[in-house]
């Protein structure tokens, strides 16, 4: 049994690899900042005293964490086809992704914010903040300070996640890989190509959020 | 200084604070005593306008407080308040949690902050704790962080709640050393406490809180040695 290899196939089509990595990139980047938004808000929703906000954040993430990333996004896809929203592909695996890594970085959030009780709220008023002030400089920024390394760690897992989206044929990093394998039957050779590059990738997003977590909590409100 | 007059304050239907009354002037050190339950926590929470009033005056310095006008963000930076639990911001270091309501409220430079912070925690006796978090500190070191933080925004009036009570007996000294070097500096203050040696070393005057009202203030050596009040006697011997 012999197998030759034919590397030129891939790197014929490197273009098409760079441009799928591209998508993936703005795709999960994407829905890594909206999930954001949407975990500090939920995390909030589950902290407050009102029952309703409880709830509806308790079910969103235990629907989202008890459930598939595969079956969410079918759901999703063919969810919004029967309420008669015609989305492209790309934006339904957007929609789901910041879905799914909302809930997932919700809890850990929350588990951050948790450590944060009232009466450090009540030291920061009488400090004379506002309660704006508390709720930025004593609750977020110190949250997102210590939670920064496993919301990365969540990050770079939605990141690769996203590749499950070329199954509803959002035009992505794997998607391209299985479109080259299709023509050309290099499998092997093309999915070497593509594991590098999620590789890099999420390097590269490490990267990325020490830099920013260097960046914005330290400098700008640490006094390190 | 510091001016309560005629005070109510209601939780729901509990009738918390019964008409409060009283002064206390520039430098003066008064002592709260009082059983749990009494209303002391809620005097200074009112005072600092934590807690709205329902019914009478405060004022400070001059200025009316009013927990639900934006002034009274300028009346809390001029009082600063030691919370029984500590409340230093945790994610914070003992230099970050006096330096940051420098920068946010008081809008100093970062320079500036740390070097005012530096300052406080080096009053306090914490010089070599600089850059420790919270929950690397002992009780009575975070108390003391805690102390700092309220000092390094100049205030006119320190309030003090039970800050000693959460401490294990051998911390309570060196918090206790702290407040007594403030006092001897000139410093307003206004500490509720059940340390009676503290007391008696350090204030000018105790009030007696009994059920929302003052059942009975004077000098220190008074209140101890010749309490009238009833049940300031049965308090005072409880604590004994
Ligand atoms: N936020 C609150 N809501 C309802 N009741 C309160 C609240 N805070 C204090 N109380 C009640 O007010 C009374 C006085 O409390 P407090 O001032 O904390 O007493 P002390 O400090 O003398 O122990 C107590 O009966 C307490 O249960
Ligand atoms: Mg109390």
């Amino acid at each position: 049994m012999s197998y030759t290899f034919h590397w030129e196939v891939p790197l014929r089509n490197l273009p098409q690899f760079l441009w799928g990595a591209l998508a993936t990139l703005e795709m999960s980047g994407v829905a890594c900042l909206l999930g954001l938004l949407v975990a500090v808000c939920a995390a909030l929703a589950r902290l407050s005293k009102h029952r309703f906000l409880r709830g509806a954040a308790t079910a969103y993430v235990e629907a989202i964490r008890n459930t598939p990333f595969i079956v969410q996004l079918f759901y999703v896809y063919f969810g919004l086809v029967v309420v008669g929203v015609n989305l492209e592909a790309f934006s339904v695996a957007i929609i789901t992704l910041t879905i799914n890594c909302g809930a997932y970085s919700t809890e850990i959030i929350r588990a951050g914010i948790q450590s944060i009780h009232r009466g450090q709220t009540e030291a920061g008023l009488s400090l004379g903040m506002t309660h704006w002030q508390v709720f930025r400089h004593v609750i977020l920024l110190p949250t997102l300070r210590v939670v920064w390394p496993p919301l990365a760690s969540q990050f770079i897992a939605t990141m690769l996640g996203s590749s499950v989206a070329s199954q509803i044929s959002a035009e992505e990093l794997t998607y391209a890989g299985m479109m080259l394998e299709s023509r050309t039957f290099r499998t092997f050779e093309i999915f070497f190509f593509i594991t590098i590059l999620y590789f890099l990738m999420a390097r590269l997003f490490s990267f990325l959020f020490s830099l920013t977590g260097h960046k914005v909590f330290r400098e700008a409100w640490g006094q390190l | 200084m510091l001016e309560l007059e005629d005070v109510h304050k209601w939780f729901g239907n509990l009738h918390v604070l019964k008409g409060i009354s009283m002064t206390v002037s520039r430098g003066e050190v008064v002592v709260v005593i009082g059983r749990s339950g009494s209303g002391k926590s809620t005097i200074l929470r009112c005072i600092n306008g934590l807690e709205p009033i329902q019914q009478g005056r405060i004022m400070v310095d001059g200025e009316v407080v009013d927990a639900h006008s934006r002034h009274v963000r300028k009346i809390r930076e001029e009082v600063g308040f030691v919370f029984q639990s500590f409340n230093l911001f945790p994610y914070y270091t003992a230099l970050e949690n006096v330096s940051l309501a420098l920068k946010i409220v008081k809008k100093m430079p970062l320079a500036e902050a740390r070097s005012i912070a530096e300052e406080m925690l080096a009053r306090v006796g914490l010089s070599d704790k600089l850059d420790a978090y919270p929950d690397r500190l002992s009780g009575g070191q975070q108390q003391r962080v805690a102390i700092a933080r309220a000092l390094a925004m100049n205030p006119k009036l320190m309030l003090f709640d039970e800050v000693t009570s959460a401490l294990d007996p051998e911390l309570v000294g060196e918090v206790l050393k702290v407040m007594q070097d403030l006092a001897e500096g000139g410093m307003t203050m206004v500490v509720v406490t059940h340390e009676m040696g503290f007391a008696r070393r350090v204030a000018d005057r105790v009030l007696f809180i009994h059920e929302g009202q003052i059942a009975e203030e004077g000098p220190t050596a008074q209140i101890f040695t010749a309490p009238r009040n009833e049940s300031l006697r049965a308090f005072i011997e409880s604590i004994l």
